[in-house]
């Protein structure tokens, strides 16, 4: 560290010293000493012609003053009544005007930190000292600060860039293996193809997920980014014992039912009821796209305003009600409004599985005399079911992801519980709430390691349950 | 096949060296800033789209901007109540902007996040001279700092106030609200012009922000002298009831109302009354309403007067910023006294310096004039981390309330102790 020290200049009664690098970024600490000094006066600090500031000097005590703590203030300044043998911190009135105290006529030591002081080109200082009425003495010389403005480290990104480099090798190397290994196989170059497309998905959702893992084991906290601590089962113990952890798991579990139920079963019966002749097919087909079509933060919002308590349903109810206000209400509500969000994906899916049903088996059918019922439960619905199954699983698992819909009409309330989910909070907008509202970074990944160990225990469950991957081959 | 086998080793290799590699100038980060007004520098703004307030703060950075044609700027708005969490995701990534546009108690949620050991925002303290400073009013300044850091230059105030309809007054032959108006003659105002469509009050009974002045107005505070937290204080339970019962009892506030809605009413000229601020105010007089302003009232059971709570906003600097002497060149002048005095002037914006507290022209604007007599009365809105988490706590407590779940009394404590916990 550079120390800067300009001569000392006497003069009859004032003698000043200034260091450059003692008192840290922008400023610099000006030493004065007053000999014989006796009486009140003030001592004043100009720089670049301009008063910057003033300690009062008062023969006397200091009485209800306060004197803050180095750091406190601004710019701190210091007295000494033994020519700098021990300073005290100066007092302050309830201005922050600074007041050095002495008890007799001697030398009086006063010390300022000077704030705001150029660091590119020297400033001039002058410093002056003044009785009641007139000034005694003045010091001019020149100051500049020396510190260097310490900026943080940019983002490390080198844990994250090795760890991807890694992974990113090591799968490359297992290929390169399995290729050599495959040498005499017809198939090899298949492995060149799907390396890609692996690739990608390892570094853009294995690696997110091996993060968030390593960070649930951490105390990671908003206000200790990078200083984070393993706590081992911390987080996961505050996640089961956290008030509202089965309620909310419960209410998750509500929503993703009901709606993957709806948007399956309205879906289909939709896709169904548009395979048959319908004049204007196509307008239908068109109507009810349009909830897939208009982005779903806009229709969101559209649904918020028209159940409103003055909003369109309320107007056409000639009622006030706030569908929002009671728990079951507005859960409700939020269920309606991401089943009419969710029929349209599942109508044009079935829609195309449907078609690609061959019409001859349904004519054989015909032929034969079985009712539209039995051709139903015996023709269309085991066909479809290479396509439902995957597709209903696909439902579960983006419906109990689902965020943009709660956080935008309810934003989890009504919030009835202190510090737990609100009322129609799912677990992915409670994570959210713990991550980005309370900072608990390490908990939130905690949250998120079990919602991702749920729904690869359901669905694990449920392929092998429903032989999903069976029917499809 | 063996050259290519080599080959491949060889490129391996040189990948895995590489990928701890990529990154430069990482090893202790030290760099030194320059202090000349010049470089780039990007500016948040959170003013509302399209608002007057937006129009004039453009203005004086284009009037900056000419008087540093060698600084390229680049100004964005960020919505105002996205604004905290805008920034420290911008931060952390290393992308902060110069300046940024704050409320102090945004300040209070930002200021205690560290980023390996750094905070986000420069401490400011060592960058003005004590005579720079003295030009703020202290409390202005006090509701900058964080702990002992100073963490943004004052620019602005605001607090709400009463606002009516002038022309709803004058059809019911009511007088219009004075300061001596208590909250009996608030109430019966209210339900005398009541009927219809047309509602007496509109106000967001379930946002605290607007309740906090009530709740001084019957003694109660957020937090005592030393700062703990006193939600179910004195008078609070009893304040609480008051206001809901605006709605619930009463019945001259619609049910529902928000404060999008609030603004909706009294433009198309339903609501008769409506608590807000001075930063709707152009927008009430731009749509030709003969809208007045007045302190609020005096609560009658206690004597005290409702008082706001004043917020303060200012111009921070991120600690990131390598162009911070052109960053707080930009902040003073936005909080210059002729910029200030613009802005106060064309957009109501409230000022902190204390110069213009008692200038001709402002004084000559009833209105600013009557904003700045609210102010006054007001109390400064703590910069703390308490009182960042008051807004998540609050609601819960007033939701309860609100549908009877609980006592205004039993909510308050239960939102007390939460506020406690959180503090802690």
């Amino acid at each position: 560290m550079a120390v800067f020290l300009l001569p000392v200049v006497s003069a009859q009664s004032l003698d000043v010293q200034s260091d450059s690098s003692a008192a840290g970024f922008k400023r610099v600490r000006v030493s004065v000493e007053i000999d014989s000094f006796s009486g009140n006066g003030s001592l004043e600090f100009h720089v670049r012609e301009t008063f910057h500031s003033a300690v009062i000097i008062i023969q006397g005590q200091a009485g209800e003053m306060s004197q803050p703590l180095v750091g406190e203030w601004y710019d701190d300044c210091w007295t000494s009544n033994n020519s700098g043998l021990n300073w005290t911190g100066i007092h302050r009135d309830e201005n922050g005007q600074a007041h050095a105290f002495y008890s007799s006529s001697q030398t009086l030591s006063i010390r300022c930190d000077l704030t705001g002081i150029s660091q590119s080109k020297e400033d001039n200082l002058s410093v002056r000292l003044f009785d009641e009425n007139r000034e005694l003495d003045r010091f001019d010389s020149s100051i500049i600060a020396l510190t260097a403005d310490i900026l943080p480290p940019p983002p490390d990104s080198r844990p994250v860039i090795f760890a991807i480099g890694s992974i990113a090798l090591t799968i490359i190397a297992l290929f390169g293996y399995l290729r050599w290994k495959d040498r005499k196989s017809m198939n090899r170059h298949g492995l060149a193809f799907v390396l890609p497309a692996f690739l990608a998905l390892v570094l853009l959702s294995f690696y997110p997920v091996a993060y968030g893992m390593v960070l649930s084991f951490t105390d990671a906290h908003e206000e200790s980014i990078g200083d984070e601590e393993f706590n081992g089962l911390e987080n996961y113990l505050d996640v089961f014992t956290s008030g509202g952890f089965f309620r909310v798991l419960f209410f998750t579990l509500v929503w993703t039912f009901t709606n993957v139920i709806f948007h399956v079963g309205i879906g289909g019966a939709l896709a169904m009821l548009l395979q048959q002749k319908v004049r204007g097919k196509l307008a239908y087909r068109t109507l009810l796209l349009l909830p897939w079509a208009i982005p779903s933060y806009i229709s969101v919002l559209v649904w918020k305003g028209m159940f409103h308590p003055e909003g369109l349903v309320n107007v056409l109810l000639g009622t006030e009600t706030d569908f929002f206000s009671g728990v079951t209400e507005a859960q409700t509500m939020v269920i309606l409004v991401n089943i009419w969000l969710g029929v349209p994906f599942m109508m044009m899916s079935i829609s195309g599985a449907l078609q690609s049903i061959p019409e001859d088996l349904h004519e054989a059918a015909k032929v034969e005399g079985v009712s539209d019922w039995a051709r139903l439960r015996h023709i269309t619905i085991p066909l479809l079911k290479p396509t439902v199954v995957p597709l209903a699983l696909m439902g579960f698992i983006w419906t109990f992801n689902m965020f943009n819909v709660i956080f935008l009409l309810t934003n989890g309330g009504p919030q009835l519980w202190f510090g737990e989910p609100g009322g129609t909070d799912i677990l992915i907008t409670y994570v959210y709430d713990v991550a980005f509202v309370k900072g608990e970074l390490g908990l939130a990944a905690a949250w998120s390691v079990v919602i991702f160990i749920m729904l690869m225990a359901f669905s694990w469950a449920y392929t092998k349950g429903s032989k999903a991957t069976e029917a499809a081959v | 096949m063996a050259p290519a086998k080599s080959s491949l080793s060889i490129i391996l290799t040189l990948l895995l060296l590489s990928a701890g590699c990529l990154s430069d100038t990482l090893d202790d980060g030290a760099v030194t800033s320059t202090e000349e007004v010049s470089g780039n520098l990007v500016i948040w703004s959170t003013y509302e789209t399209d608002s007057k307030e937006e129009e004039a703060f453009l203005d004086s950075v284009s009037a900056w901007q000419k008087l540093h044609p060698e600084v390229e700027l680049e100004v964005t708005s960020k919505p105002f109540y996205q604004a905290v969490q805008a920034y420290k995701i911008a931060a952390l990534g290393g992308e902060a902007p110069d300046l940024m546009r704050f409320s102090n108690d945004q300040l209070g949620s930002i200021a205690p996040v560290r980023d390996r050991g750094n905070p986000l925002l420069e401490d400011l303290r060592p960058w003005l001279t004590p005579a720079q400073r003295s030009v703020w009013d202290p409390i202005a300044l006090e509701s900058m700092r964080y702990d002992d850091a100073l963490m943004a230059i004052p620019v602005s105030q605001d607090c709400v106030s009463l606002f009516f309809n002038r022309a709803l007054f004058d059809e019911a032959g009511i007088n219009y609200p004075d300061e001596n108006w208590t909250t009996a003659d608030f109430l019966s105002a209210a339900q005398e012009m009541t009927f219809g469509e047309q509602v007496g009050l509109s106000i967001p009974t379930k946002d605290p922000f607007r309740w906090f002045s009530l709740n001084s107005g019957y003694g109660g505070s957020l937090f005592t002298a030393s700062g703990e937290a006193n939600l179910d204080g004195n008078g609070s339970a009893d304040a609480l009831r008051f206001w809901l019962d605006l709605e619930l009892k009463h019945e001259i506030v619609p049910t529902g109302t928000n404060v999008e809605t609030m603004k909706q009413q009294f433009l198309s000229g339903k609501a008769a009354m409506i608590i807000d601020g001075p930063w709707h105010w152009p927008t009430y007089t731009a749509a030709r309403l003969d809208v007045g302003q007045a302190l609020l009232p005096i609560v009658e059971e206690t004597g005290l007067r409702m008082s706001p709570m004043v917020g303060y906003k200012g111009w921070a600097v991120s600690k990131q910023s390598p162009n911070k002497e052109t960053a707080i060149s930009m902040a003073l002048y936005l909080s210059s006294t002729e910029v200030v005095k613009n802005a106060a002037l064309e957009t109501m914006t409230m000022p902190v310096l204390i110069n213009l507290y008692d200038d001709p022209d402002i004084h000559s604007d009833v209105a600013l004039r009557g904003f700045i007599a609210q102010a006054r009365i007001g109390f400064p809105a703590p910069t703390s981390k308490g009182m960042s988490a008051i807004y998540d706590i609050l609601p819960t407590a007033i939701e309860n309330s609100y549908i009877g779940e609980m006592s205004t009394q039993a909510a308050l404590t239960a939102a007390n102790q939460q506020l406690k916990e959180e503090m802690q």
